[in-house]
């Protein structure tokens, strides 16, 4: 229905937008047309800006927006939510090369330890059936909340003011879990704690089988259970295990 | 407030849920886009608010004047939320912001034309049958005409005929339409179908250039919006009119008082249309 000329004038004017070229729209000001630029542009860079603000801090200005520019010119935002439209420049970056290109190497990891936080605040709100809490922690099948997320990052992007990240690639765990309030946490996990999580999680193990499995011949196995146990019930205090 | 209500914006929430009752907006008005899926801290404000207030929402990513095909899943959101929370108005923009399978977040023009018309008009009947309401379609505010073969209020008026879709008048974008494109504000609003006005909006502007009104939603109303507002008034059924205010929020007081100015416009005229009727 719609004439071909009638849609390709359309998308021109889109395409003139995010990519700033110069291009023929019949019948328009063209001395007008830059607001349209402007406003796209600066909708689109507010909500990545706001999302993330540490991702934003490590970048110069000239990093910032040349990926700002090639986002907009480039890439296609799919989300129809724009507060939600900002996880796609976790994929976009990682396409990019931007992290061997700005010689930031935990660009990435800033990018996902940021994301996760704003996807677990807004997260749907679930039913969750009455659990009841159980008392033998060590060989029950247990529930989590389902507002929670384990990240595995090759830098430690939660010091980034501490200590020299770039430099100190390696294994970091974390758990990023939103509380009753609303409020999102984190917690640093190890390799052992995220493995006990991911196999709790699952449903098919419970804290003893998790254990078993890892455990070496060395290792005291009463003290293991102990400080499993102990592991368990902070998770179930931040409200993270919930039986 | 009877007929009076404002934008719900996160930065604004704390201090409306914080009204009491005689300083109250009749109801709010949300973006579902905003809101959709969304759990935790601001699902918990959304449904104090709901349970406060009447809400409209005023759509953004419907995109009903795109080339691009029409996104269903989104619809299907759009209908259950719109259900999900009670409400019984959906607006959105006469524009598009979506383009060769990409959304842009802002509201292009659509060029002014008769294919457009059509294009629109079986897009709009088949959202508006899916969601089993009529949708109230918003004369939006432009900064340049596009490849136009006719005047606005014609294509407006053709596609709330063609399509069966209600208006949302917003006055604010007549005033800045007006300004920019040089046209006279009442001659256009008395050619637009105002039997169909479901909805109105006012909202503040600003002049960048001697020739140029952005439409910001970041400034009071000016006096010249106002009376346009009060002679349109009298013209139109009575229907709920919406404070937009998005960006650069000066202290509740003031908002407040804007409130209450519009409110006190629409009490005058409304009264008085009808005692002549
Ligand atoms: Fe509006």
């Amino acid at each position: 229905m719609l004439k071909n000329e009638t849609e390709n004038i359309q998308h021109q004017l889109a395409k003139h937008c995010r990519s700033n070229a110069d291009l023929p729209i019949p019948g328009a000001k063209h001395e007008r047309l830059h607001h349209y630029r402007r406003l796209i542009y600066t909708i689109i860079e507010d909500a990545i800006e706001s999302a993330y603000p540490i991702a934003r801090s490590i970048l110069s200005d000239n990093q910032w927006t040349e990926m700002i520019d090639t986002f907009v010119a480039e890439h296609n935002c799919q989300h129809p939510q724009l507060f939600r439209m900002p996880e796609e420049v976790i994929q976009f970056a990682i396409d990019k090369n931007y992290p061997l290109k700005f010689k930031i190497p935990h660009l990435i990891d800033v990018l996902q330890f940021e994301w996760a936080e704003i996807e677990i605040h807004s997260m749907k709100d679930e039913i969750i059936p009455e659990i009841t809490l159980v008392n033998d922690l060590l060989n029950a099948h247990l529930k989590f909340s389902p507002y929670c997320q384990l990240l595995a990052l090759d830098y430690p992007v939660h010091h980034l003011n501490k200590i020299d990240v770039a430099n100190s690639q390696g294994e970091y765990f974390m758990l990023v879990y939103r509380e009753e309030s609303g409020t999102v946490q984190y917690l640093e996990l190890t390799a052992l704690t995220h493995y006990v999580i991911v196999e709790l999680s699952s449903g098919s193990s419970t804290l003893k089988n998790a254990l078993d499995r890892v455990i070496s011949e060395e290792e005291n196995q009463t003290e293991l259970y102990k400080l499993g146990v102990l592991f368990l019930k902070d998770l179930r205090a931040k409200g993270v295990l919930l039986s | 407030m009877d007929n009076v209500g404002l934008g719900f914006r996160r930065d604004l929430s704390d201090e409306i849920l914080a009204l009491n009752y005689n300083e109250s907006p009749a109801f709010i008005e949300i973006a579902p886009e905003n809101w959709i899926d969304l759990g935790g801290y601001w699902g918990k404000i959304l449904k104090s608010a709901a349970e406060r207030f009447p809400i409209t929402s005023h759509g953004l990513s419907l995109s009903i004047g795109s080339p691009d095909p029409l996104d269903w899943d989104y619809i299907k959101k759009i209908k259950h939320f719109l259900n999900e929370n009670n409400i019984s108005i959906y607006s959105e923009h006469l524009s598009y912001s979506q383009s060769k399978n990409a959304h842009l977040y802002d509201l292009l023009p659509i060029p002014f034309r008769e294919d457009a018309v059509k294009h629109i008009s079986q897009r709009l009947r088949e959202v508006q049958d899916f969601l089993e309401m009529p949708i109230a379609l918003e004369n939006v505010s432009y900064y340049t005409p596009v490849a136009a073969e006719m005047d606005e209020a014609t294509f407006i008026s053709s596609i709330v005929q063609e399509s069966g879709c209600k208006l949302l008048l917003d006055v604010n974008n007549v005033f800045v339409n007006s300004f920019n494109h040089n046209y006279d504000p009442q001659e256009f609003i008395s050619k637009l179908p105002l039997s169909e006005v479901q909805y109105i909006h006012m909202a503040g502007h600003e002049k960048v250039e001697e020739d140029l009104i952005i439409d910001t939603h970041g400034q009071p109303i000016i006096s010249d919006v106002f009376e346009l507002f009060e002679w349109t008034l009298p013209q139109l059924n009575k229907v709920p009119v919406l404070l937009e205010r998005d960006f650069n929020f000066p202290e509740m007081a003031e908002i407040v008082q804007e409130l209450n100015t519009l409110e006190a416009i629409t009490q005058k005229s409304w009264t008085k249309t009808m005692k002549h009727a």
